[in-house]
């Protein structure tokens, strides 16, 4: 009973985790936002590979 | 009312939930400041995915580390059985990592030829082989007959080596750990993790070097089962409550990590002399009769939180034991008898038969200090018995536990088959799932 509590608490906390990672994709996919002033340019970054 | 809060046990899983999920997701967070240009959302989750497996694989560290604070809430066992589910969910989000990615840029299978791959995917290969070695041989230990003492060690090294290895892929990418400071914000969880392994290996059996204790007496008790007593060698030992268990090391170094953990059997307040009830099941636990006094032994504990102490306001117990799981509940009622607690206990204790009702004299005894209740039932009985045979079940259940279920803590502690037995007919009798308490003899 307790585990099966648990398995049911991990799969409501896989979702949360699946929801945070499709608002960081959307976050990261929506219209371009004004970059801040004195933010380091993509350049400088060590690599950009997939 | 804070104190009402603080006590309730779903607060607490509630805090701890969301302690967890914030520590998951706040790295990842972090990686959206200054972030590198978008990729498209599925490729933008595959890497999001990445990073929270990551994040969950860090962590399982900390849950495995018996840190006291979090050990205190809910028990080893449950700790054990978190880290199996959300290292599941930790090992499908870096395999969908992948395979999101394969699916959106067909190009990047490319990367899976080994020899000619850029280094950055050779160590997101490797590391996956560890991660995926590591849940097969947890899930199929006892199949593929891997012993307890090197799967443990080799639990620990691929658990090592799939977090370095996923760390070193996710700089080697450098999309989002392109800024020095998010490699050393990323940098400080892998090393606390390091760290926790450290403290584990070789920090713990240190201190535990400082605290030996000596076997003073093995004694035979019926059903198989060896009293095994030390003393503190030194230092003053440590009292506990009633229920709690250590991990026993005997006659090697602490170090060579090659320890099981029994419950205590003896009273939680003496410090002096603490004794475990040991069944002879196993390789180990078949040679504790062999073992002579004045031998050397280290113990890491006590831990647990099946015991009656977390229940004060209580208005009495129940406490259900099959075989050897009269252990911990012994030292319950021993401890209750020494504190002369005055409420009462009902104790239904599953044997095979008469004669290996392991502590029956001394619980017998019992009786005359305590508001003691005893329910022997016996699997094979003679024709003269009297009481209950056969197995504990809802029916018997029904008959003897309280009719206000609630009114009592249950305190369950049997082979995993009468476990679950029992905790589900405890269910269909409507006692409140928060006032049943597990211990699990197989921890491993």
């Amino acid at each position: 009973m307790r585990y099966s509590i648990m398995l049911q608490i991990v799969t409501g906390m896989t979702i949360i985790l699946l929801g945070a990672a499709g608002l960081f994709a959307w976050l990261q996919n929506r219209t371009p936002a004004v970059k801040p002033i004195g933010a380091p340019s993509a350049s400088i970054a060590i690599g950009s590979q997939v | 009312m804070k104190r009402l809060l603080m006590h309730s046990p779903i607060t607490v899983a509630a805090l701890w939930i969301l302690v967890y999920l914030l520590i998951t997701l706040f790295p990842l967070m972090v990686l959206l400041l200054y972030p590198p240009p978008a990729q498209g959302f599925w490729i933008d989750f595959s890497v999001a995915l990445g990073f929270i497996g990551l994040s969950m694989m860090v962590l399982q560290f900390v849950l495995t580390a018996r840190v006291n604070r979090i050990e205190s809430s809910y028990g080893i066992d449950i700790l054990l059985q978190f880290h199996r589910y959300t290292s599941l969910v930790a090992f499908v989000m870096v395999l969908a990592h992948p395979i999101i990615l394969f699916i959106g840029q067909p190009e990047t299978l490319q990367l899976l030829n080994f020899p000619q791959a850029p280094w950055r995917a050779r160590l997101a290969v490797l590391g996956t082989l560890a991660f995926l070695t590591m849940v097969m041989t947890t899930i199929w230990r006892k199949p593929l007959q891997i012993p307890y003492e090197p799967w443990r060690a080799s639990h620990t090294i691929l658990a090592v080596l799939a977090v370095g290895l996923g760390f070193g892929h996710a700089i080697g990418v450098g999309n989002y750990l392109g800024l020095f400071w998010k490699v050393v914000l990323w940098s400080g969880m892998i090393l606390f993790a390091l760290w926790l392994i450290l403290y584990v290996r070789l920090i713990k059996p240190w201190l535990m070097m400082k605290k030996p204790y000596v076997v003073e007496e093995i004694l035979p008790q019926r059903g198989d089962v060896w009293i095994l007593a030390l003393r503190p060698l030194g230092h003053e030992g440590f009292t506990f409550h009633p229920g709690q268990f250590a991990w026993l090391t005997l006659n090697i170094t602490p170090f060579s990590m090659r320890e099981h953990p029994f419950s205590m059997s003896s009273s939680g307040d003496h410090a002096d002399r603490i004794e475990f009830g040991i069944k002879e099941i196993g390789d180990f636990t078949k040679r504790i009769k062999d073992y002579q006094p004045g031998t050397r032994a280290y113990l890491d504990g006590p831990y647990g939180v099946f015991t009656i102490d977390r229940y004060w306001d209580s208005a009495g117990f129940v406490l259900i034991a099959g075989g050897v799981g009269i252990t911990p509940i012994y030292s319950i009622l021993l401890t209750a008898a020494e504190r002369q607690d005055d409420r009462p206990f009902l104790l239904i204790y599953a044997a095979p038969t008469w004669e290996e009702i392991t502590y029956r004299e001394a619980i017998e005894d019992l009786k005359k200090l305590l508001h003691l209740t005893v329910v022997y039932v016996l699997r094979q009985a003679q024709d003269d018995w009297q009481g209950d045979t056969g197995y504990v079940d809802r029916e018997l259940l029904a008959k003897y536990i309280p009719l206000h279920r609630g009114s009592r803590h249950y305190f369950v502690c049997a082979a995993p088959v009468m476990m679950d037995a029992v905790e589900k007919a405890l269910f269909e009798l409507e006692v409140p799932v928060t006032n049943v308490h597990m211990e699990h003899f197989n921890l491993a």
